[in-house]
């Protein structure tokens, strides 16, 4: 404990800290209007559609900062998306193939285009393919502060638009009817997807980014069934997440925050989904044994109400 | 005789893909092919530090176990009431996860870096040659895809009519249920095997993806699905050349 408290204690552990904390608040957030939409594996998609976007951001300015490889990004996730609805639209091909034939093609490209960087001229390419597994001890105290200020901006924007986003993810339909830009706020919500996903990738990764997205928000259906229980929950998980990942790297050498972050995720996951109050692996069991007690103990009384009702209901199921 | 080898081990990959995909498409799983190429990881690190060699039959083995468990795993949750597509998410990312944390804490010195996983090279198969009392057989990866590639053949070619029944009229299929079960077993199977094989290959990430890109070309294209199969084979061949004149990174 007292080691833990001489690391929180150095100031560049300390923006690490914070930052990959909220970036797990403000995905864990995002993410359970994508889990209510059944577009998890969009933040897949789009983290690998971000990465010709971050080559490309690089070969035109030749600087790696991260506000620029948000721009690209960010503008390569918008094409991905347009692309997805392009082929869902024009051909036979269903949602998630075409997510499968975006996510690969655009990730071809980055991978090519990763390559041509690493034999180019450029002078400051070293460090570019760590946007695959991410490294967040590299980030510097500029992208800490773009990352927490991105952060804080999709929390209050998911806060301010809660209500639109609800009536989107539950019922469409109901929300054009009364006269809410529903392509507006769907294509909106894609974009805090987006954003949430490239400022994750620095310190995940392009692979891992997805699992903030998914995994926080999974973990909290399990525990309630009213949104706004789930969106806070969803986010305390994704900060609890990041911030374990975070300290957990610290303590020893050649522990990578990514994979640890994703780890903890997973097993708040296998947390919820064995100590759920409803939907959990234990709850359900429980309330299994107590009713077959009840069962038995009337068997057992030889309780003639009972029977005879037993016995009508199996008439009522035979006829 | 190099590029012919090099052509051949990528038109197998690409062929064996292909004719797996056009299911997989059909049958709306399109990303678990994504999500078994990310969950063979921890599987090929175990088996490597266990080993010691990245040519090993333990490695393979070790590759389909976790596959197969990832397969599992997306099913149970599945069943337990998540959406499929969050599963896939949640089993893919924390295998991978894993495998990423396994390589980087014991694997970092050596041979296997995360990049030859994720790339894959198969420029250098036909150093690596199968010889029997000196005789020069051809490279060991053509070998051990050409019997991968016969045995999908031969497994989709004996179970046609169940798997299109499978794939197109799943309330015909519900009927033969206890068949149907285990040939989507089966299917599982096969699809892993397939998949551990390219990995070996070409090493995970932008290959197993020609599972289903064919497919999803095809899909607009053909109707029936007999010459949709050979369409994607030709197509996957194709979609593979332009990668071996860039230097076999495709």
């Amino acid at each position: 404990m007292q080691s833990l408290w001489t690391l929180l204690n150095d100031p560049n552990m300390q923006w690490i800290f914070i930052s990959c904390t909220l970036l797990g608040l403000s995905s864990g957030i995002i993410g359970c209007f994508s889990y209510l939409r059944k577009q998890s594996l969009m933040g897949d998609t789009l983290a690998h559609a971000a990465l010709p976007g971050i080559c490309i951001a690089f070969m035109l300015t030749g600087t790696k900062s991260l506000l620029i490889f948000l721009i690209g990004a960010a503008i390569a996730g918008v094409i991905a998306t347009f692309g997805i609805g392009f082929v869902t639209r024009h051909s036979r091909i269903k949602h998630d193939a075409a997510m499968g034939i975006v996510l690969s093609g655009f990730f071809g490209l980055g991978i090519v285009l990763l390559t041509v960087i690493q034999h180019g001229s450029y002078g400051n390419q070293a460090g570019l393919d760590k946007f695959l597994f991410g490294q967040a001890a590299a980030m510097i105290g500029s992208d800490v502060l773009t990352m927490s200020i991105v952060s804080v901006l999709l929390i209050a924007v998911c806060f301010l638009l809660f209500k639109q986003f609800k009536l989107i993810s539950f019922d469409p339909g109901f929300a054009r009817g009364i006269g809410y830009p529903v392509a507006f706020l769907e294509q909106l919500l894609m974009l805090l997807m987006v954003v949430s996903v490239v400022v994750g990738i620095q310190a995940v990764g392009v692979v891992l980014v997805a699992a903030l997205l998914i995994t926080p928000a999974v973990s909290a259906r399990y525990w309630t069934h009213r949104l706004g229980a789930m969106v806070i929950l969803s986010g305390l998980f994704g900060a609890i997440s990041g911030a374990a990942g975070t300290l957990i790297s610290s303590t020893a050498a050649n522990l990578p925050t990514g994979p640890l972050t994703v780890l903890a995720a997973t097993a708040l996951f296998f947390l919820s989904i064995l100590f759920g109050p409803q939907k959990g692996l234990l709850a359900k069991q429980f309330i299994r044994l107590r009713v077959k007690r009840k069962l038995e103990q009337s068997q057992i009384r030889g309780n003639v109400k009972a029977r005879v009702a037993a016995a009508e209901t199996e008439k009522g199921a035979a006829l | 005789m190099t590029v012919f080898w090099i052509l051949l081990t990528g038109s197998l990959v690409a062929s064996c893909c292909g004719i797996l995909g056009a299911f997989l498409v059909l049958r709306k799983m399109a990303m678990i092919g994504d999500a078994i190429s990310h969950s063979v990881m921890p599987g090929i690190v175990i088996a490597f530090l266990l080993s010691g060699s990245r040519d090993s039959m333990l490695m393979l083995f070790a590759a389909m176990i976790c596959g197969l468990l990832a397969v599992f795993l997306i099913q149970t949750f599945q069943q337990s009431g998540i959406q499929s597509d969050a599963s896939i998410g949640v089993v893919f990312t924390a295998l991978f996860a894993l495998g990423v944390l396994l390589v980087s804490l014991f694997a970092r010195q050596v041979h296997l870096d995360q990049d030859a996983i994720l790339y894959g090279e198969i420029a250098y198969v036909h150093w690596n040659v199968w010889e029997v009392n000196g005789v020069n057989l051809g490279p060991k990866a053509v070998w051990l895809l050409g019997v991968t590639f016969i045995v999908i053949v031969a497994v989709i070619g004996l179970f046609y009519k169940q798997f299109k029944h499978l794939r197109f009229r799943s309330g015909a299929g519900r009927r033969v249920r206890h068949t149907g079960r285990t040939l989507s077993l089966l299917a599982d199977g096969s699809r892993v095997y397939g998949d551990c094989q390219f990995i070996r290959k070409r090493r995970g990430h932008s290959c197993c993806r020609l599972a289903y890109y064919p497919g999803g070309h095809c899909l607009s294209a053909h109707r029936s699905v007999r010459p949709y199969d050979c369409a994607q084979c030709v197509s996957g061949h194709f979609q593979h050349f332009p990668g071996v004149r860039r230097g076999g990174r495709s």
